[in-house]
């Protein structure tokens, strides 16, 4: 398949009271077209980081923000705010935010929202915008006069649904998927998963899934990124990672998703993800890990190739 | 037809509410500016005690018996009694109080009268409203409108070193009572500069030609005026950077940002255009409240408004202006609050729809 999107060694550093927290920490990850790549990992690990760190909406407090973004052949990390802003943001890569519930202005009509990127970037008069703002209403299966009403007129459901329009008003190339349907009950849940299978098929989507919910990932991965500690520990097929899991941390993962009426004993990984102003020496997953040998304390491992196409970050694997 | 008519609803429960609220204020300041009756035995002590001394100043007065005397003071006190209503029991006449409040009858001031001589309550709150409303509704209209700009300039870069300045400087003008502001400044521009004059609204005599007259108030109003404005802009300024610092950190202005919106369209429509509502309400509020004056800043300009006369009325007890003040205020807060909700209800949907 035909690279889409290449990401090489990405940081995003905050800086914070308490010190420098690395969140995003030499990130390189390739996105084909057509292929949904899922990023799971606890709270905390940085794959919303990540996530912000391509579409460039950065918080304030950022100490380093570096690497390539590949998106084509060019490297959007070499654009200035100005280009950026007019060529890469929402046409070619949109995103659907976490917290779905505070995502769409209060004060403004569903269409309109809808409508606003046609309006600013694909210089479209308001009534045309609005008219196309109906039709993406329809392709995410919401009736069009949902296009006069205000956003706490809607269901939740309703809302991610509007938000999946919005995203795709541009016909982006690439969607980012932050949490979608972290907010929402699981009859609603399984309503998005399908229309964003939808959507994939018809319009020739590359998603980036963010979620901690694997489970949810297999619905819809191709490809799976685990994170831990700002870093990626595996990476592989959904098939390889699901089915034969290499490093320790995904086989945990992995282990603590519960399946209904077996008995099976939901394991949970003790203590907390590392601190990331001060990340354990070695390997980030060391104090948590039942593997650890004393080179895991004392130098971290490198992500390599273990078989075509699958990558760790452990010990176990030869580092 | 749907919106209008939820629209209609919601300000009919409104009107309804802020009635009730109207009626309720009036009659608990009824009660407690007749000391919930008190004020009664004042006055009819002090109906005897000038019953007693005028007619002791009469002549003859001293010939008649000491019988007689009581019969004729405490007949004369009874018609007193009786022209003023005070025989009736208490609570029924603040039922008529209240009747008459509402129906803006407000009656005679008991002591205080007005510049041109008049005892009606009603002339001398509208002797003093224009003279409040021209210095405190000027400079609350003032002070909002460069606070706000601040706030907007602050909330640009929080934490910067403007920020930091400002933020001092606000709490520090919100600690010190205006009237403190306005001492230092009348000894700073009226006394060792002497560019402004020391009090008052004209100069006396007042001039004639209405131009020159209007020129003259000007010239007096400028120190209170700037007084006003310097020791309150910057609290509020400090409270509108906190309101769009917090609606600039919502998902939504995250998303409007990805969707490769300009800045200032961001700014504008997903920024501002939502923290509207909250700062309409302050500035609304500040509005009602600069029609009250202010008491000790009036003093300290010698400012002929409707601060002082609160206090001159509460001091000499004169229910009936103290009443009629209030009933006034309550009326103009209520008509306020009122208008406000119609404009919250076109800024905002969620409460067109009755959510909030």
């Amino acid at each position: 398949m035909e690279d889409l999107l290449k990401i090489r060694n990405l940081k995003l550093y905050y800086r914070t009271r308490r010190g420098i927290v690395r969140a995003v920490d030499n990130v390189n990850f390739d996105l084909h077209r057509g292929e949904t790549l899922a990023i799971v990992g606890e709270s905390g690990c940085g794959k919303s980081s990540t996530a912000i760190a391509i579409v460039r909406i950065l918080p304030r407090n950022i100490d380093t923000y570096e690497g390539e973004i590949i998106l084509d052949g060019v490297d959007i990390m070499k654009m200035d705010d100005e280009r950026f802003r007019e060529e890469v943001a929402w046409r070619r890569i949109s995103m659907v935010f976490q917290g779905a519930m505070n995502a769409l202005n209060p004060v403004i009509k569903i269409g309109f929202q809808v409508a606003e990127p046609l309006i600013v970037h694909g210089k479209l008069s308001r009534g045309e915008a609005f008219d196309k703002a109906r039709e993406l209403l329809s392709l995410v299966g919401l009736p069009s006069f949902l296009a006069e009403r205000y956003p706490h007129e809607l269901s939740g459901g309703m809302k991610q649904r509007v938000i999946i329009a919005m995203a795709l008003a541009l016909n982006p190339e690439v969607v980012i998927l932050d949490e979608p349907t972290s907010a929402l009950d699981v009859i609603t849940q399984a309503n998005i998963m399908n229309l964003l299978k939808r959507l994939k098929r018809e319009e020739g989507l590359s998603y980036i899934f963010i979620t901690h919910d694997l489970a949810l990932a297999s619905e819809l991965a191709d490809t799976i990124i685990v994170m831990y500690g700002g870093k990626i520990v595996e990476y592989g097929t959904a098939e390889q990672v699901y089915l034969d899991p290499k490093h320790p941390y995904s086989q945990k993962l992995l282990a603590s998703i519960p399946t209904l009426r077996t008995d099976k004993k939901l394991e949970f990984i003790p203590c907390a993800p590392p601190f990331l102003v001060a990340p354990p020496p070695g390997c980030r997953f060391h104090p948590r890990c039942l593997y650890a040998m004393p080179v895991c304390r004392e130098k971290e491992p490198i992500i390599r190739e273990i078989e075509k196409d699958r990558y760790v970050a452990c010990w176990l694997y030869g580092g | 037809m749907r919106l209008p008519l939820a629209m209609l609803r919601y300000l009919a429960k409104r009107i309804m509410l802020l009635f009730t609220t109207l009626v309720v204020a009036v009659y608990l300041t009824i009660i407690i500016a007749n000391a919930g009756g008190l004020i009664d035995d004042i006055l009819r002590a002090q109906l005897r005690y000038e019953i007693t001394s005028n007619l002791a100043r009469s002549p003859g007065w001293a010939q008649l018996t000491e019988e007689e005397q009581r019969k004729i003071i405490s007949d004369r006190l009874q018609a007193a009694i009786q022209a003023k209503g005070l025989d009736r029991p208490f609570l029924e006449r603040t039922f008529r109080y209240l009747i008459d409040a509402l129906t803006l009858s407000l009656g005679r001031a008991l002591f205080i009268t007005s510049a041109s001589g008049s005892k009606a309550v009603s002339d001398i709150v509208i002797e003093r409203l224009p003279q409040t409303v021209l210095l405190f509704t000027t400079g609350t209209i003032l002070y909002s409108l460069i606070g706000l700009l601040i706030g907007l300039y602050m909330a640009r870069r929080p934490g910067g070193f403007f920020d930091k300045v400002f933020s001092v400087f606000a709490v520090v003008t919100q600690v010190i009572p205006p009237w403190f502001f306005g001492i230092l400044f009348i000894m700073v521009f009226a006394y060792y500069l002497g560019i402004t004059p020391f009090g008052g609204m004209v100069s006396v005599p007042p001039p004639k030609d209405p131009l020159i007259y209007a020129l003259d108030v000007i010239y007096h109003m400028a120190l209170p005026l700037f007084t006003w404005i310097f020791s309150l802009f910057g609290a509020w300024a400090y409270i509108a950077r906190n309101l769009i610092i917090q609606i600039a950190e919502e998902d939504f202005v995250n998303t409007a940002k990805a969707k490769g919106l300009p800045d200032n369209i961001v700014m504008r429509r997903h920024v501002l255009r939502p923290s509207l509502p909250p700062i309409v309400t302050v500035i609304s509020l500040s509005l009602i409240a600069s029609w009250q004056g202010a008491i000790i800043t009036e003093t300290v300009f010698n400012w002929p408004g409707l601060g002082t006369l609160f206090y001159q009325a509460i001091n000499s007890l004169d229910a009936p202006v103290v009443i009629g003040l209030t009933v006034i205020y309550a009326y103009l807060l209520v008509a306020t609050v009122l208008i406000l909700d119609l404009i919250y209800s076109i800024l905002d949907p969620r409460i067109r729809a009755g959510r909030i």
